[in-house]
């Protein structure tokens, strides 16, 4: 017999078994009990070059890896680094140290189910970079000394012989806005090191990882270890294609801060709203994350004060979007207090502060929304809305991103404390003091917010946004403006209506309407004393919420359950955490049909705007059991998302095709058709009578395969107002099945590569078939040959091989007649015996071997 | 027999194994903090500790031939974020038609037989016990890569060091999971089917050959371990773990 060559039979394990029979009186003893495998012990790794690249897009199956920083002061080593880095002075780039690598990082692990953080790469780097700057100094004291952020406490020491005020040199005018260029030695001291920190809400720590001080001034431990707690150090974070919520929630704190009020003497709390990036340009330029205060605005005339919207991170996102060309992701986080407070005189507070209060059963919170710096006005398509809109000269919004909404939040409808709330400032005076005053936006009565959250869309993430008209500083009106309505101003922005020019990231977004239009109050004074007049101006204000929609696929369901709790649990147990949808952000065209018949790559990306279109590579029904599965955007089945099989019968759609000046092209893994061509829904009903829900079924056991799954929404265009999620799949296919001669001897390379292809490409001399199929599929003797053989036809595996069997024996007399039956196909890297003939049968089998990538087979005889 | 070209095989040595089979067996291994003689750990109860205990054994054919896979095979899988997709266990058997070929068949089971003495079930009742394995990753002193760098006890499986929970907490009144029968008049068995591919996976997303890069990082691993002839093993122990009355 023909010794093949193989490149990985390496070294042996082995199953190395022995029992130790423990010593109760119950178990029998002194039967065999140990046995070791002496046959061939191996070890192997599939050589196949193809199969490291294959089935795998590598836009989207990237790794990342996520930095999440304490505190936003790191923004500012970040941002020395990109100046110096993109700078014409080459000898900066030495330098610049980028914010991860300046003191170490910490890392989470699950240890006996429980999160656990390690701090990481901390003395070396601390020790490398001392004296780098004061940014960098700053951090590296609070680090190595154990300095302590206090929180409400820190009101005890708040001493007013420290106080600090902006007329003096602690408090750097021309730092505005970078409130880090005035910390100088004196502030590590004693209480300003209580103070300074929080001015303009820059710093913060991992409060989980606090050490707090004990009353003799020495320090506890904080996570089991003092000293290597880590609060004040960057948490890294590696995922791959996406971070999911529940991944996140899981391994991710939220950092804190606390600010004193330096006009008031008071110390108030304000709360991490929601993780923020730099925008990065493709020439090394970027955005600030936002701040609170942003020093370019004019207090007076714009009390809705922040940053760049669009900078905040949003878990379920595509994050190529916030990735530096290494696939690194910097968060930086965003405290507020929800209000914006005056620029050139910050111990005033803010106005028009927004929050929303929610408890649940062991905790309550608050989360301020954090305003977006652009306005809808008349330059922009306010007029378009419609009459009921001539009276807001302005409009603006605010956003709370990334809230849990779970069963355990108490509704206010239930409840008389009012769980949830959005409430505003209504301080009187020209700004309010950093505490507020703060008040029901709501008329809270039956809103029930939660409840209609939960039945309607289900538990999991949301985004809250806030329009807020403004009824313009001039108007004296006690009661603002008597001719608004911004009931619908949300479905009107995200309809796109073609006058808007503002707001574009709103465009298509799908609100869900929250409660009647409420108003929001404050007032504010004209004039000095004794001619000071005060004016009360209302402001109408509407609360939407956005589902987050959360992706999940469930598969190896059957379409048969006892009842509706087995239904849940078993639909839930089978959830596996790999399969989440991404968002996809590329363009997708859609295949068209010419006037003459012909099929081309349509000129329209069918998606720009859609801001809900998902993606899910990868999904593996090669071995499931049953064949039914189920999509959801929420941990519980909702009953009013709707899934259809692709909006047409026919025509595909290619993701993210390649222009050639107006020319698409495409590769075959950008091909989708509609889901039907695999899926079916005929039979979706999990039922005990009294419970059903929506499934879907590959269309019989030859569709078990390698899938990617698109989903393009579609909202509704008729009055049915029924919103649909169209389904568009591609199934993977193998590149290649190669079959060769007997004796063929597979080369490697220095790599232990499989050498398949001469060195043009060409097949070897010794292959005799080469074929391709869906992966998934069973190795079929009648499968086509996907190259042509040497008379320029395509020809069956079975045809190909017996063919070269006939000339086999011909070259080898002795074996005397066509006896197939001593023939097989043994696979070269395992060595399984993949196909033979049955003399019984008369055929060849193949005891449905399944294709699950490339192959290289070598004809065998039996010695 | 199958015919293969193999650059480096070893046979291993089976030393230090044989040595665990004539000791220790007066005692059972409660926990991991160590030894601790049963009869004196629960008071009042009449707990005998026999000697040359062993729980069971493992499933074999008249010849005594037994099932065990021994080959192992990484590969990319299907899912790259599914670390217990991509590792493979082979049996070799003689081919079902063609005759006098040995090929491995892909077969990740490994049945044992656990015997136990209902005799014994009045004195004993209330006492609560996992029937679980030891699973040990071993390298060769000297291993230029270790096993561990690749390969662990997948994470949902229940683990407490290297015990892996393989049924529900039983009390020695009740049966076992599985349906037992008679064993020498006296005995009954149990049988307990093990799955080698759901106790291991990759050890993360960087060591599973996705990539050709990761795929030459254990290419030089394997490599540089036969080079200089250190193997890697899987020791299962089969054990059981007192859990309380």
């Amino acid at each position: 017999m023909f010794r093949k060559l193989r490149m990985f039979i390496i070294s042996l394990t082995l199953v190395l078994i022995a029992t130790i029979g423990t010593a109760f009186s119950i178990f029998y003893f002194g039967d065999l009990s140990f046995y070791v495998n002496d046959l061939d012990q191996q070890l192997r790794v599939d050589n196949v070059k193809e199969n490291y690249t294959f089935g795998r897009d590598e836009e989207l199956d990237k790794e990342y890896t996520i930095y999440l920083f304490p505190s936003s002061l790191y923004s500012v080593i970040y941002r020395d680094y990109l100046n110096k880095k993109y700078d014409d002075d080459s000898n900066n780039d030495q330098t610049a140290i980028k914010p991860e690598e300046a003191f170490g990082y910490i890392e989470a692990s699950l240890e006996n189910g429980s999160v656990v953080y390690t701090a990481k790469e901390t003395g070396s780097k601390q020790n490398t970079y001392n004296g780098y700057n004061n940014y960098y100094d700053f951090i590296r004291n609070l680090e190595e000394n154990k300095y302590y952020i206090r929180t409400s406490d820190v009101k005890d020491n708040y001493n007013s012989n420290y106080y600090i005020d902006n007329s003096g040199n602690e408090l750097n005018e021309s730092g505005l806005g970078d409130p880090i260029l005035v910390l100088n030695d004196k502030y590590k001291d004693s209480h300003f090191k209580f103070k300074n920190q929080f001015r303009y809400d820059r710093f913060g720590a991992w409060g989980d990882l606090y050490a707090a001080p004990k009353s003799n001034g020495e320090y506890v431990k904080a996570n089991g270890s003092y000293e290597d707690a880590g609060r004040y150090l960057p948490q890294k974070l590696v995922v791959r294609q996406s971070a999911t919520a529940d991944y996140f929630s899981t391994y991710t704190m939220e950092p804190i801060t606390s600010m004193g009020d330096a006009s008031s003497e008071g110390w108030y709390n304000i709360v991490f709203s929601s993780w923020t990036t730099f925008e990065l340009n493709e020439n090394g330029g970027y955005e600030n994350p936002p701040y609170t205060n942003d020093q370019n605005k004019d207090f007076s005339l714009w009390p809705f004060l922040s940053g760049d919207i669009a900078s905040y991170f949003d878990i379920m996102q595509n994050l190529d979007i916030y990735a530096d060309g290494d696939n690194v992701i910097r968060l930086f986080p965003y405290f507020s207090n929800g209000k914006n407070y005056n620029i050139s005189d910050p111990s005033y507070g803010g106005r028009d502060g927004l929050k929303i209060r929610f408890n649940n059963q062991e905790t309550s919170g608050e989360k301020y929304f954090m305003y977006n710096g652009n306005t809808l006005d008349s330059s922009n398509g306010l007029d378009s809305l419609g009459s009921n809109y001539s009276d807001l000269d302005t409009i603006h919004y605010a956003i709370l991103s990334n809230i849990t909404i779970d069963s355990d939040l108490y509704d206010i409808s239930s409840e008389s404390t009012n769980m949830f709330a959005v409430e505003t400032d209504i301080s009187a005076g020209s700004c309010a003091a950093w505490e507020g005053n703060w008040q029901n936006g709501f008329e809270t009565g039956n809103l029930g917010i939660v409840t209609e959250l939960l039945s309607r869309y289900g538990p999991g993430l949301y985004n809250f946004y806030v329009f807020v008209g403004d009824s313009g500083l001039a108007k004296d009106n006690i009661w603002g403006p008597t001719n608004f309505n911004i009931n619908d101003v949300g479905e009107l922005i995200s309809t796109g209506n073609s006058n808007l020019t503002a707001f574009s990231e709103l465009r298509n977004k799908k609100f869900i309407s929250l409660g009647d239009t409420a108003n929001l109050f404050y007032d504010y004074t004209t004039g000095w004393w004794p001619f000071q007049t005060t004016h009360y101006v209302t402001r109408p204000f509407k609360l939407y919420a956005e589902k987050v929609s959360e992706g999940r696929l469930y598969n190896n369901l059957t379409n048969s359950y006892a009842n509706s709790t087995e239904l849940q649990q078993i639909i839930d147990n089978n959830y596996n955490s790999s399969y989440n949808f991404v968002m996809y952000t590329y363009p997708i065209h859609r295949i068209e049909e010419g006037a003459d018949g012909s099929l081309s790559v349509g000129n329209t990306n069918i998606i720009e705007n859609n801001p809900y279109v998902y993606l899910l590579r990868n999904v593996n029904f090669t071995d499931v059991e049953n064949l039914y599965f189920q999509i959801r955007f929420s941990k519980t089945y909702i009953d009013n998302t709707s899934f259809e099989l692709g909006k047409d019968a026919t025509m595909p759609v290619i993701l993210n095709p390649k222009d050639n000046n107006g020319s698409y092209t495409y590769n075959e893994n950008q091909y989708f058709v509609p889901g039907r061509e695999f899926f079916s829904e005929d039979v979706i009903k999990f039922s005990d009578n009294t419970t059903s829900q929506e499934g879907f079924k590959l269309n019989n056991e030859s569709y078990k395969g390698v899938y990617d799954i698109l989903l393009i929404f579609n909202p509704s265009t008729s009055s049915d107002n029924q919103d649909v999620f169209h389904i568009y799949a591609y199934r993977h296919m193998i590149n290649f099945i190669k079959v060769y001669e007997i004796g063929t001897e597979i080369k490697t390379d220095n790599d232990g590569l499989a050498i398949h292809t001469k060195d043009n490409g060409e097949p070897l001399d010794s292959q005799i078939w080469q074929g391709r199929a869906n992966l998934g599929k069973y190795l079929d003797p009648s499968m086509k040959s996907s190259v042509p053989n040497s008379s320029g036809e395509l020809v069956t595996l079975q045809n190909a091989l017996e063919s070269y069997i006939r000339s086999y024996i011909i070259s080898h007399p002795t074996y005397g007649s066509y006896d197939f039956s001593k023939f097989y196909l043994r696979d070269y890297v395992t060595d399984q015996i993949v196909m033979y003939y049955d003399t019984n049968t008369k055929s060849w089998v193949t005891n449905d071997y399944v294709l699950l990538k490339n192959y290289l087979f070598i004809v065998e005889v039996v010695s | 027999m199958l015919k293969n070209n193999k650059l480096l095989t070893f046979l291993v040595s089976f030393v230090g194994t044989g040595t665990l089979l004539g000791t220790g067996f007066g005692v059972w291994v409660f926990n991991e903090n160590g030894e601790l003689n049963l009869s004196h750990s629960i008071d009042g109860i009449n707990v005998e500790i026999a000697t040359e205990a062993t729980l069971g054994h493992f499933k074999n054919d008249e010849s005594g031939y037994h099932y065990e896979p021994h080959i192992l095979v990484f590969d990319e899988g299907t899912n790259p974020t599914d670390l217990n997709d991509g590792l493979s266990f082979y049996k070799e058997e003689q081919h079902p038609v063609l005759e006098g070929v040995m090929a491995p068949v892909r077969d990740d089971e490994l049945e044992i037989i656990f015997h136990k003495d209902d005799s014994f079930n009045e004195v004993n009742y209330g006492l609560k016990f996992q029937i679980g394995a030891s699973v040990e990753l071993i390298s060769d002193e000297s291993a230029t890569a270790q096993l561990t760098d690749f390969i662990q006890i997948s994470d949902y499986l229940y683990t407490d060091g290297n015990f892996v929970d393989l049924t529900s907490n039983f009390e020695i009144g009740e049966e076992f999971e599985h349906e037992g029968t008679e064993y020498q008049g006296r005995f009954k068995e149990y049988k307990y089917v093990m799955h080698l591919n759901d106790l291991f996976s990759y050890k993360s997303e960087d060591v599973k050959p996705i990539t050709e890069d990761a795929y030459r990082i254990l290419y030089t691993a394997f490599t540089e371990n036969a080079k200089n002839k250190k193997n890697w093993h899987i020791r299962i122990n089969f054990t059981a773990r007192y859990i309380g009355d």
